[in-house]
């Protein structure tokens, strides 16, 4: 304590000194993010390229923004970016409350064995692979036998001989269902560890104070989890880019690739499939700086607002 | 003080540790990599050696080192678990001869992803067997990142030169040498010699449901459709029709493989009539009206009730499912694999009445179908890349399993213990064709024949005792090709092989964009509600690829179309 207070508004190098074995401790991991994720990021250099394997990056000749131009030019591009903010921003307004919405309502819970149980069947879908979901979709979808697909026929909500994965117009509430139903136990994790470290003392001076259940929650458990929440908005903010690459891939047929077209999808076809790599590159480019600004800014916006940020 | 000694001590130990920890990991491969190199330089040096000892006594030139020698192998098609060297029959007959023994790998997942990751790092085994008309095959050579055969050789094994089939050399070759050694090249004997090549997805028909109608005459698109309505009234339960899965980055314009046999019964000269050498442009097929026709006819199909639409956006495995329960009345399937694979097993588990019978090509709008039947102009092809530790004990070994002694190794083993000679023709013995015949995979597992150097080429003796075996072994399939065959047509001299544009040229990107189009419109066209509704989403989707460029490409496939003919000596 004396120590931290004392090199308070030293100088760097002299606060760099009294650290210093803690430097040498730190100092592995520096190295290990250097060589893993600060080197190889120099290949990113091949989307102003024209790059041939055979060159390499260090040889291949430079076009400049060639490839960018073309990107922007290109209304596949446009569509899946368009797509891409629809679908994640659609996950967002619906996945991102509702592990919260989870966690609190497991919280209430009294009956700690049946807590215990709605935890772990909620959260193993986490687990099962998108290969398999996307199976037991067609399978539980099928128009002729599928169960879901007759029991939302029954309640008239579609037609008869409705083909859910074949509509281009069912396919982002397909998406955002099933990544809900997938995620929800999972994401809900946090909340509950953030949750079992409130003081139980706030929740018996709410109950001295005479606050209801749902005052409680108001008043002390979401406050609580207020700088959880914000930091794993300002995540899910910076992800509004990515969408799920195997949720998509898998999802799409010949009735709904222009729905299923996201960024990932995109530069995955452009490539990896066609092996234009220098092309996919720049997608990816794009993809990374857009997803850098959208973090930063969520950041700022709510540093500013709730005091609450990330760096 | 201490403390504080022990304090940067024990800091330090800790970084050092774990910085050890890692630069010992990395350290490890990379000296026994080394080693290896100096054992392989040793090995070298070696056959260097006995190369000058053996090179003044004639005899092949595999036989001259028959140390025990391996080399790395990538084959495209991870379906292919049962082409991995597992100390089979037939690997270890070739290992004790030539000392080779081949350490085939597969992708994990698709195969174009690990193909092209591979190329993009540089990080290549010692050969490929890659289609030779992949896209990746134009990257490899011009990047240098193999070698040429020609010059291997020249070096190391000339009589290989002159086992080559002169005509397979003049069309494999790019830039004058050749890259490659195509396997499955065939010659134009081929087409009249040999087991009967059936060059579309045949649709069969149920047996029970096909009496049940009454075994009513399908020779043309009507007499099917009369016949589809049948089957639904009488088995209202049954799926009336089933194809394979529609994809047409995968299986071409076509859109699903089962199309095919409508296609070249509704636009029996599609091929020839997509050549305009007045405008010097190679059409689409789409633009072609007997190809449409043939989506069209689906249409009816899909209008009467009688065509699932789930078939649209089905992947193979929903499809084989459903065929494995005998689930459709009318369903499609490559012959070999209705024979093979479906019907043996429809037989086992639902009774031999719901197998499948193969129906005679159909006529449409009273044309006669014609199947562009092709031999085949080789399938994969065997790179010896820049990365290989001995290019020589490679081609050597290629020699070896070029030869003929090679040929009847690779495919009917050890004369006496897996075949004999009956009237001039190597026969499996009957144990070893019972287990081909009864379990394939243990069939493979135990003998490995037709895996192991995967060199095929194409011979009288091997397409005779191949035929006689056919007939043998499955009279019923050899009855139905038979039946097939009329319809065939010799398609190499039209030119039309390996038309569309490579992937990463400006045509190439059109291409994809054209075929993205027409992926989705197939869906659009064959759910379509009336005739004026099929016509709009065609003339959209004529109008849109016009847009993105398509006449581009058709200049593009002109050019090759004329490269084509050059390659084959034909113009």
């Amino acid at each position: 304590m004396r120590a931290g207070q004392a090199s308070h508004g030293r100088s760097f190098a002299k606060r760099f000194w009294l650290q210093r074995y803690l430097m040498i401790l730190t100092l592995p991991a520096v190295l290990w993010m250097i060589v893993f994720n600060y080197i190889p990021m120099y290949g990113i250099v091949i989307a102003f390229q024209e790059y041939t394997p055979f060159q390499g990056f260090l040889h291949s000749p430079w076009i400049g923004l060639a490839n960018f131009r073309e990107l922007f030019n290109d209304p596949t591009f446009t569509e899946s970016l368009t797509n891409t903010f629809k679908i994640s921003i659609a996950k967002l307004l619906f996945g991102f409350p509702a592990p919260i919405v989870l966690a609190l309502l497991l919280n209430e819970l009294v009956y700690k064995r049946f807590k215990r149980i709605v935890q772990s069947l909620t959260y193993l879908p986490h687990f099962v692979s998108w290969v398999l979901v996307v199976g037991f979709m067609y399978t539980l979808l099928d128009p002729e036998n599928g169960v879901i697909s007759k029991m939302l026929e029954s309640l008239g909500l579609i037609g008869p001989d409705t083909m859910l994965m074949g509509d281009p117009d069912a396919f982002l509430p397909l998406v955002v269902f099933t990544e809900v139903w997938k995620n929800i136990g999972w994401n809900s994790i946090i909340y509950l560890a953030a949750i079992a470290g409130i003081d139980p003392q706030l929740y018996e001076a709410g109950v001295m104070d005479g606050a209801n259940r749902f005052q409680r929650i108001w008043h002390i458990t979401l406050p609580a989890l207020k700088p959880t929440i914000v930091i794993l908005l300002i995540l899910s903010i910076g992800g509004l880019v990515n969408s799920n690459f195997d949720q998509m891939y898998l999802m799409q047929n010949s009735m709904t690739q222009d729905a299923a077209n996201v960024l990932s999808v995109y530069s995955y076809k452009m490539g990896l499939v066609l092996g234009r790599f220098s092309y996919g590159t720049a997608v990816g480019v794009f993809q990374s700086v857009v997803a850098f600004i959208l973090m930063y800014a969520a950041n700022y916006g709510s540093r500013k607002l709730t005091k609450e940020s990330l760096f | 003080m201490i403390s504080k000694r022990f304090k940067a001590g024990a800091s330090l130990a800790i970084a050092l540790a774990v910085l050890a920890g890692c630069s010992s990991n990395a350290n490890t491969p990379q000296t026994e990599a080394n080693n290896g190199n100096k054992g392989n330089n040793n090995a070298a040096t070696n056959t260097a050696e006995g190369n000058a000892q053996t090179n003044t006594a004639a005899g092949p030139a595999w036989k001259q080192d028959t140390s025990p020698f391996t080399f790395t192998q990538y084959f495209y098609g991870n379906w292919a678990s049962n082409y991995l060297w597992k100390d089979q029959f037939a690997m270890k007959l070739i290992t004790e001869k030539t000392g080779v023994t081949i350490d085939r790998k597969l992708a994990t997942g698709s195969d174009d992803d690990y193909l092209n990751t591979m190329i993009a790092s540089g990080d290549l085994p010692d050969t490929i067997m890659l289609d030779w008309n992949n896209p990746a095959v134009s990257k490899l050579i011009k990047n240098g990142m193999v070698y040429s055969i020609d010059e291997l050789i020249e070096k190391y094994a000339p009589d290989l030169k002159d086992m080559l089939d002169p005509e397979m050399v003049k069309y494999h070759s790019v830039d004058g040498k050749l890259w490659y050694l195509p396997n499955y090249f065939e010659t134009k004997d081929r087409l009249t010699s040999g087991v009967p090549i059936t060059p579309i997805r045949p649709w069969f028909i149920r047996k029970d449901i096909y009496e049940a109608i009454g075994s009513p005459k399908i020779e043309s698109t009507d007499d099917l459709l009369a016949a589809l309505k049948q089957a639904k009234a009488k088995f209202p339960d049954i799926n009336p029709v089933g194809v394979e899965f529609f994809d047409v980055a995968k299986n071409g314009f076509e859109g699903s493989l089962s199309m095919d046999y409508l296609i070249y019964s509704f636009s029996p000269n599609l091929l020839e009539e997509r050549i305009k050498d007045n405008e010097k442009l190679v059409e689409y097929p789409m633009r072609n009206k007997g190809f449409i026709d043939a989506f069209k006819y689906l249409n009816t199909l899909s209008r009467e009730g009688l065509f699932d639409p789930q078939l649209l956006i089905y992947k193979q495995e929903q499809y084989e499912e459903k065929l494995y329960g005998a689930q459709y009345a009318v369903a499609s399937q490559f012959m070999d694999g209705m024979y093979t694979r479906y019907n043996p097993k429809i037989e086992s588990t639902l009774g031999a009445d719901k197998e499948y019978v193969v129906l005679d090509g159909i006529k449409a709008n009273g044309q006669t179908p014609r199947y562009p039947a092709s031999r085949l102009m080789g399938w994969q092809g065997f790179f010896v890349t820049k990365k290989a530790k001995d290019p020589e004990r490679i081609i050597r070994f290629a020699e070896y399993a070029w030869s003929d002694e090679g040929q009847l190794d690779f495919l009917y083993g050890k004369e006496g213990e897996t075949y004999e000679m009956v009237d001039g023709l190597p026969q499996y013995k009957p144990e070893v064709r019972d287990l081909m015949l009864t379990d394939n995979n243990a069939w493979y597992a135990k003998y490995g024949l037709t895996a192991s150097t995967l060199l095929w080429r194409s011979g009288t003796v091997i397409d005779k005792a191949a035929t006689r075996d056919f007939m043998k072994d499955q009279p019923e399939q050899f009855e139905a090709k038979k039946l097939l065959e009329k319809y065939n047509y010799d398609v190499y001299p039209l030119g039309m092989e390996n038309l569309e544009p490579e992937g990463s040229t400006a045509e190439g990107v059109i291409n994809v964009k054209v075929k993205d189009l027409w992926n989705k419109t197939i869906p659009k066209l064959v759910l379509a509600k009336s005739d004026d509704e099929f016509n709009s989403v065609y003339e959209e989707f004529i109008s849109q690829m016009d847009k993105v460029g398509a006449k581009d490409v058709e200049k593009v496939m002109y050019e090759r179309h004329l490269e084509d003919l050059k390659k084959k000596g034909i113009q």
